[in-house]
């Protein structure tokens, strides 16, 4: 089962009287469900399946193919295509929410009424009125572990990134910028038309929050985290540039996302080049830093101070510039003799890690998930805000109360 | 009728997909999809990547049981299945051999073990030295320096497996290969005649190269495919050459799993059937089988080729495939 040390390098919020219930629980997996078997609910019923605390029972979905895909990836699940019966299945008691973002609505929220624990991904919808609506019921539900699905917040490389920024090892932060690139077309496939374009809801403007709200939110979310601020407004600019098909969210975006603090961030996503895919770049007067693969790397400005340890850490070289690796947990791998410069035996993705945090939170909590119903709410104000800049091409600003539940 | 293609990097080497149909924007989506599904598997069975399930199965089975993905336990259940099949010519777990021959990296320049060694090597090897516990998805190994290594079956399927949402997203014309040595197709081509595919014969390339007088490449067979698939296995590719005076030796990257020795050339196989996966590992496992006494349960059309010709293994092999006619096994 899972370890309070576990639990607190996952940055949680544990009660005081955690630590003495432990002993009172149960050593049996929790049993699960996943409602949504698209791409995305593959990588989290993946990622259960290597979480000992969790047991993937049951698989939802209401396109028999997903099910069929489901029992090749997952014999030991039971398959149901709707999901009321996992809601009323007594013996499940968590329920992990990868449907249409326009879906999540119904499905949280009749979960959470069930009684279940749930795992919301984000954003939580594809209007303010939804995400109120569901951000507002798992605030509510105070005896039940309501997670949202911000995953570098519970990532160890960027929490420990944003530990060290926020000690001033950049110094003042300026700007940061953000990209995603990856050539697909985005577009999933089925031997029905109609099926076909229910499963393409990524593609109809109407449904989705294009590559900014589906993808985007997630990158904003760290230059907001690391900022301690949400963003007041956001222009967005972009295009059709190659995947004419009828779609009508843009395969290219771009756009600026400004901070009450006077900071910029710049985004850039695309469908239509995978060159240098994606990182997360946060600069500062002292130091820029770069994440990209779930590793990171500081670049000193020459008159930054001495922080000391530099000296003795791995340096990489970029062209001409000289990265510092900044490694999460190379303590801990220098204790079991390996290099910190290899592939890290126990890496893991970051959804695994919000899945593991989450689990935590099922054994001592719950408690206040660290990606928990306000800041999932944040995110998709601003997911939905920064979409409508992008599919206009203006500028959008974010009232501050809009944040407000 | 429209043709997408979709190429890209798996496995260390290069798949591509060509699906025919109507539908352009459909052929393209489901094509990726497919992709996906490669990517996948290699994911979880690279052997390299630290972080891979393949990975920490061979770092923490031998401590104890270790459980699987739903994928990792179908491949390794397929995998157990064809080490019975071809009696443990077939053997995944002939991965500490390729490291003590300087096989298993590309920068490697190969070495001959010493006797000791090879002794050593041969109780560490065999698939017999594991339990797959099918029921509660776990594996534990049971013989000590015991190393998994999928690359003689993981490329069979995961073509197998994005055949499979090929036809799941209804395409019906499709080749599909995983870096020229396996392929699986559906359905027949834009003529509806069989896909044709054709053998090369390595060591003939070469030497017609080496003596400067042709540049055109030697095909020892065209395969006709309607909804099958096929896998050719060499030794030459990733291999090293010595002379000990008397003889020259080409020895590959295919460990007999039985001596723990590198496989010597010049041989090639080529086995045809209905699962890439099978063909993959027969293929493999061809290499390894005696001349004279070749395993015969296999699933479909198999043959060897020597330097003393063809050796036809299983199955009839229609002349009408060959270049030249196949002859029976060498006296």
């Amino acid at each position: 089962m899972g370890t309070l040390a576990g639990v607190l390098a996952a940055g949680q919020r544990i009660p005081a009287e955690a630590a003495a219930l432990s002993s009172s629980f149960k050593d049996e997996p929790f049993p699960c469900a996943v409602i949504g078997f698209g791409e995305w609910g593959r990588e989290i019923a993946a990622a259960i399946d290597d979480i000992e605390e969790l047991e993937l029972s049951v698989i939802c979905d209401n396109f028999p193919l997903m099910l069929r895909r489901a029992q090749r990836a997952h014999p030991q699940a039971a398959r149901v295509g709707d999901y009321r019966e996992v809601l009323d299945n007594p013996d499940i008691s968590a329920v992990f929410i990868a449907t249409a973002t326009h879906d999540h609505k119904e499905v949280v929220l009749d979960a959470l009424q069930a009684g279940k624990h749930v795992y919301c991904e984000a954003p939580l919808a594809n209007n303010i009125d939804d995400a109120r609506e569901i951000a507002r019921a798992g605030m509510a539900a105070t005896d039940q572990v309501f997670q949202t699905g911000m995953l570098y917040r519970t990532e160890p490389q960027y929490r420990s990134v944003f530990g060290f920024i926020r000690s001033g090892a950049i110094g003042r932060p300026a700007m940061s910028r953000s990209q995603w690139h990856q050539k697909t077309s985005w577009r999933r496939s089925s031997s029905s038309a109609e099926r076909a374009r229910a499963l393409n809801w990524r593609l109809d403007k109407d449904l989705s929050l294009g590559l900014i709200g589906e993808i985007g939110i997630q990158q904003i979310d760290v230059t907001s985290w690391v900022l301690g601020q949400r963003p007041k407004a956001v222009s967005g600019f972009g295009g059709i540039m190659f995947w004419d098909d009828g779609r009508t969210v843009k395969d290219t975006i771009q756009a600026i996302i400004e901070y009450p603090g006077g900071e910029n961030m710049m985004y850039d996503a695309t469908l239509v080049s995978g060159f240098d895919a994606a990182y997360d770049l946060l600069f500062g007067n002292d130091a820029t830093i770069i994440l990209r693969d779930e590793k990171a790397w500081m670049f000193k400005e020459v008159d930054a101070p001495m922080l000391g340890w530099e000296v003795y850490a791995r340096k990489d070289k970029f062209y001409k510039e000289t990265g510092i690796a900044l490694l999460a947990n190379a303590t801990q791998l220098d204790a079991l003799g390996q290099d910190p410069a290899e592939d890290d035996p126990n890496a893991k993705p970051p959804i695994w890690h919000a899945l593991k945090a989450f689990a935590d939170n099922l054994i001592y909590g719950p408690f206040p998930a660290v990606s928990d119903a306000q800041l999932g709410y944040e995110s998709t104000v601003v997911a939905i805000k920064a979409n409508e800049a992008v599919q206009n091409n203006t500028r959008v600003e974010i009232p501050n109360e809009l944040y407000t539940l | 009728m429209e043709t997408v293609r979709l190429a890209f990097k798996a496995m260390a080497t290069r798949f591509e997909f060509m699906l025919l149909g109507d539908d352009p924007v459909h052929l393209r989506a489901a094509a990726e999809e497919a992709m996906r599904e490669v990517q996948r598997v290699e994911r979880n069975c690279n052997f390299y990547a630290k972080s891979s399930e393949l990975s920490r199965i061979n770092r923490e089975a031998a401590q104890s049981p270790v459980r699987l993905s739903g994928l990792m336990l179908r491949l390794l259940s397929a995998s157990e299945d064809l080490f019975h099949e071809t009696s443990g010519l077939f053997d995944p777990s002939v991965a500490p051999a390729l490291a003590s021959w300087g096989l298993r990296h590309q920068t490697d320049s190969g070495r001959i073990p010493r006797p000791d060694q090879l002794q050593t090597l041969i109780k560490q090897i065999g698939l017999d030295g594991l339990s797959l516990d099918r029921s509660n998805r776990t594996i534990r190994f049971n013989k000590p320096g015991l190393q998994l290594d999928l690359g003689g079956i993981a490329k069979g399927w995961a073509l197998d497996e994005a055949r499979m949402v090929l036809e799941e997203s209804g395409i019906e014309r499709a080749l599909l290969h995983g870096g020229t040595s396996t392929a699986v197709t559906i359905g027949s081509d834009a003529e509806d005649v069989p896909w044709k595919i054709g053998v090369e014969d390595p060591y003939l390339t070469a030497r017609s190269k080496d003596e400067d007088a042709s540049e055109e490449r030697a095909w020892i067979a065209t395969i006709p495919l309607r909804g099958g698939a096929m896998s050719v296995s060499g030794v030459q590719g990733k291999s090293f050459i010595r002379d000990d005076g008397t003889e020259t030796i080409e020895y590959g990257h295919i460990i007999h799993p039985r001596t723990g020795r590198a496989v010597s050339g010049p041989r090639l196989s080529l086995v045809v059937g209905e699962s890439a996966t099978a063909c993959d590992a027969w293929s493999t496992a061809l290499l390894a089988a005696p001349e004279q006494d070749p395993p015969v349960r296999i699933q479909g059309t198999a043959f060897l080729k020597t330097d003393s010709g063809w050796i036809q293994t299983a199955g009839r092999v229609p002349e009408t495939w060959l270049d030249r006619p196949a002859s029976a096994p060498s006296p």
